[in-house]
């Protein structure tokens, strides 16, 4: 009885871990694969309208593997509604990520009316 | 009796011959209609499929995706008075060992900046001459009476180009071993204040693929 109290509450606790490290920094930004997610974290997004009045976008995360990565990450930019702006510059873009390094991606958007974005990022292709 | 069993059995194995035959020919065509492609149509949004060595519609969005960035974050198109650019297509010259339409490149440029709201494209005025004739040829029309002379386009109307965008897409092709090659792609790009002639923006994208030598880039 006690031995399964001790597996319970040792699940218990993986769960907990495993929930909190889904929680990204940013709720706007979704990693696709539960994998992902003990491979990198985002640690910052930060976001600026530059002089053109477009909206730029820089994200910052970490490989926490020991090995080089390849992921790709995708936008999608939305305006004062919601709707998405359809361009081609939303399209899945690869980014390298080297063993227990820091990445960064910067995007800028394709109209001033993109006010707000989603961003996907998953595991890179071939 | 013994005639009649002696014809039984070779009726017999005639038919399990026979049919040992359908079998066969319908395991061919199985295995045929197995070993035929398919046709499918790609999902463009999430297309994973191998790289190809020549240049496909995934490198011309790469390209023409870096450059507009490049362009929208470089300021290069953001007029001080806040009205916008208008722009002409220059020459874009295809120096690869492919047949390419070199639209495949700029009309996806084109386009991202007409909906950015920085630029107007002028197709009045082109490197070859003007892309779409018919904007001088309505003019024609200002001495024919069959038409109304109100609603044909007045002199002095058009706009002239402020800018202009030309490039280069470049080939390069490297025998990496016996049976390895590689190919590199040099999408290269300048946009030029036409008033001064200083290019305001330059940018290039390179996109590089090794892979069989069997495998052909042109």
């Amino acid at each position: 009885m006690f031995l399964i109290k001790k597996v319970c509450v040792f699940f218990m606790s993986f769960l907990f871990i495993s929930c909190m490290a889904t929680k990204p920094v940013d709720p706007r930004i979704n990693i696709i694969g539960n994998f992902l997610v003990t491979d990198i974290s985002i640690t910052d997004v930060s976001s600026v309208i530059n002089n053109s009045g477009f909206m730029e976008i820089q994200v910052v995360g970490i490989n926490k593997t020991a090995f080089y990565k390849q992921f790709e990450y995708k936008i999608e930019w939305l305006d004062n509604n919601g709707l998405k702006i359809s361009t081609i510059m939303s399209r899945w873009t690869t980014f390298p990520a080297y063993e227990k390094s820091e990445f960064r991606f910067k995007a800028v958007a394709p109209k001033k009316t993109a006010t707000n974005y989603r961003i996907l990022i998953r595991k890179g292709g071939n | 009796m013994q005639f009649k069993n002696y014809g039984a059995g070779r009726l017999s194995s005639r038919v399990s011959f026979s049919f040992f035959k359908l079998i066969g020919v319908v395991l061919l065509l199985f295995l045929i209609s197995a070993c035929a492609t398919t046709t499918k149509n790609i999902d463009m949004s999430n297309d994973r499929e191998k790289a190809v060595m020549g240049l496909d519609y995934r490198d011309f969005q790469k390209a023409a995706s870096e450059a507009i960035s490049s362009l929208l974050q470089s300021g290069a198109v953001n007029k001080p008075d806040g009205g916008r650019y208008v722009l002409a297509i220059s020459r874009i010259v295809n120096d690869t060992m492919q047949r390419i339409d070199t639209d495949q490149l700029i009309k996806k440029i084109r386009v991202e900046l007409l909906q950015s709201g920085k630029v107007v494209v002028t197709t009045a005025v082109g490197a070859n001459g003007a892309e779409d004739n018919l904007a001088m040829q309505a003019r024609a029309l200002r001495k024919s009476e069959e038409f109304n002379q109100n609603t044909i386009a007045s002199k002095g109307q058009m706009v002239a180009p402020e800018l202009s965008l030309s490039g280069k897409i470049i080939q390069r092709n490297i025998r990496v071993d016996r049976g390895t090659q590689q190919v590199e792609y040099y999408f290269q790009l300048s946009l030029t204040d036409i008033n001064t002639g200083l290019a305001f923006w330059e940018g290039e994208t390179v996109i590089g693929k090794r892979g069989s030598n069997k495998s052909v880039s042109w």
